[in-house]
């Protein structure tokens, strides 16, 4: 049985002069799971993985990850926690172009203060690139890359931390089936290579297959 | 950097919007330094009443057109005052464009002036160049430089005089460098006052003469007029005139003190003919309509200047617009706020440097090349 990696208990969310609401009574996410986050547009996929993120802090209840409670933490203290312990990919894949792909890999590390960017950083980086196959490429920048290059430079750069969590928001939102099956597999690999735990936000229920466990998050939210 | 053209946009638009003022700023400052540097260094000027900017302008920046209000007996009269060297200046004559100055040798002594290269003019048709005149006409010592003829439609004017370069000066980083200098005498050959030609007696062919009596002889146009001043011709030349009448342009005067300066100032203050002017007090008041005139562009380019700072803003402000995402997703992947808004001021402030740093290179390239208009008025 795989360790609980996230708990939550008796979260309640609301944005302010907003008559939307998350109430979370119990949700397990447990080590190296696979979890797809489900429901209608504006349930509030976004706003729970927000909260699991730390980006966001729930109006009472807590959310333990790693043992760590991140409603008694600071905003900054959750960003710094967020930085090392959580990888994010974006639907648009969110590169910089006017970076280098290295250095795009190594963003979660530059533009962090407290991270560091060292030697075994960097080797990190490159042995990453190297299992996504553009190791030949880390001098360009991404509008040299084709469009699979991209997505999977987008994915490594989620994990070049190497996370204890991914989340992956709409990663094939907008692609063709096939093609958002290759890019569900490989952020699966990857993530399962890394032992990461992934958290992903879709609307396209012929991947839930791939998940371990699906959270129809309409199921917390309430629109007043 | 990475958007080339958007930054090169608008790093052009800062940099031109910077560079008026600078340039403007250092431009004044220059001809400021330049202009009030000469007026300190001539204690007292004498010259026949009227503008008197244009006395100072002229007198100390070798301007102007040829005057014939002073005369020598002007200069002998505060000479006998006995309060300090008097130096004649005789003026509105160019050769090759540049101006001659007609003066004696107390000029290159009180303006602590030494040759480079041969010597000053000693002897009428000789001609010491400046520095800059040198380089520029690239004359050596033994050439000839012809003056100017001032008007080619005029028969009776007198012709352009061939100067004989006989020395060239050191540099003294003023209107002095721009300038061919010449005796007093010189100038008067050069104005049509005095002139050589063969010499006329009972030997001249009667084919060269109007009428010829015992007495008299009046020879006509066709006589040999010479138009170069040597060895074997100075004794031709002559002045149809009383020196004491010929004219000079003004008078540079440094007295042996200041209570001498004062006392020579106060003699002539209600002179007729005369006027005495203090040039650093006169470029002083000139200078202050200059900087009158800067204020006024300087408010004008102060609204300029926000006119652009409000379309730079308004840029910056469309550029974080279309990089909210850019923003959004280096906020969730850690990155602080204060974080963001130096990453974003960086880019700001880089841009204002180099803007600054070309604006002011510009400037001064500007004022380097521009540095004929300070050479007109040294």
């Amino acid at each position: 049985m795989k360790e609980s990696l996230i708990q939550i208990r008796n979260l309640n969310f609301r944005y302010p002069k907003s008559n939307f609401s998350l109430s979370v009574p119990e949700l397990t996410i447990n080590k190296e799971s696979k979890v797809a986050l489900i429901g209608k547009s504006g349930c509030g996929k976004t706003t729970l993985a927000h909260l699991i993120a730390g980006i966001l802090n729930p109006t009472e209840g807590n959310i333990l990850v790693s043992g760590k409670n991140l409603c008694s933490l600071t905003e900054s203290e959750r960003r710094e926690h967020r930085a090392a312990n959580v990888g994010f990919i974006f639907q648009e894949f969110e590169l910089l172009n006017y970076l280098q792909v290295k250095d795009n890999l190594l963003l979660p590390f530059m533009i962090n203060r407290k991270m560091e960017i060292t030697n075994e950083c960097k080797d990190r980086a490159h042995s990453l690139a190297e299992s996504i196959g553009i190791s030949d490429k880390l001098d360009q920048y991404p509008e040299q890359l084709s469009g699979g290059e991209r997505q999977r430079l987008a994915i490594a750069r989620a994990l070049v931390t190497n996370p204890s969590i991914v989340i992956a928001d709409e990663p094939t939102g907008n692609l063709d089936n096939e093609t958002a099956l290759t890019v569900m597999q490989e952020i699966i690999k990857q993530s399962t290579e890394k032992g990461a735990t992934l958290i992903m936000i879709t609307h396209d229920d012929s991947l839930l297959n791939l998940f371990e466990k699906t959270i129809n998050v309409g199921d917390f939210s309430k629109t007043y | 950097m990475f958007h080339k053209a958007k930054s090169a946009i608008q790093l052009a638009a800062l940099t031109l919007t910077f560079f008026l003022p600078f340039a403007t700023a250092i431009m004044v400052e220059a001809f400021s330094t330049s202009i009030t540097e000469r007026g300190k260094s001539t204690p007292l000027l004498f010259g026949p009443r009227g503008d008197r900017f244009d006395l100072t302008i002229n007198s100390l920046f070798f301007r102007g057109d040829h005057s014939s209000e002073l005369s020598m007996a002007d200069f002998k009269l505060l000479s006998e005052e006995n309060r300090g060297i008097m130096v004649p200046v005789s003026l509105g004559f160019t050769a090759r464009k540049f101006p001659i100055i007609g003066t004696t040798v107390d000029y290159f002594t009180v303006r602590n002036i030494t040759p480079k290269l041969g010597t000053i003019p000693l002897m009428l048709g000789e001609a010491v160049l400046g520095s800059e005149c040198a380089k520029s006409l690239t004359v050596q010592i033994g050439d000839h430089i012809l003056t100017d003829q001032v008007n080619l439609y005029d028969l009776s004017a007198s012709y352009p005089l061939k100067l004989k370069v006989v020395g060239v000066l050191n540099q003294t980083n003023s209107a002095d460098d721009n300038a061919i200098f010449t005796s007093i005498g010189t100038t008067w050959v050069i104005s049509g006052l005095g002139h050589g030609h063969e010499s006329i007696g009972q030997e001249t062919e009667n084919d060269k003469l109007l009428s010829k009596t015992k007495k008299q002889i009046t020879a006509n146009a066709s006589i040999e007029q010479f138009i170069e001043i040597n060895e074997s011709n100075i004794n031709e030349f002559h002045f149809h005139s009383d020196p004491a009448l010929l004219p000079i342009t003004s008078i540079i005067a440094f007295p042996k003190s200041k209570k001498d300066g004062t006392i020579l100032k106060a003699k002539y203050l209600r002179h007729q003919k005369i006027q005495p002017l203090e040039p650093n007090k006169v470029i002083g008041e000139l200078l202050n309509v200059v900087i009158r005139l800067k204020r006024l562009f300087d408010s004008s380019y102060a609204l300029t200047t926000l006119a652009a700072l409000l379309f730079l803003t308004a840029v910056i402000l469309l550029s974080l617009q279309t990089r909210k995402r850019e923003t959004k997703a280096l906020f969730l992947m850690g990155c602080s706020r204060g974080t963001i808004c130096m990453i974003f001021s960086a880019e700001i402030m880089i841009l204002c440097i180099f803007s600054i740093l070309f604006a002011l290179l510009g400037a001064y390239v500007i004022t380097f090349l521009g540095s004929d208009i300070l050479q007109l008025l040294r």
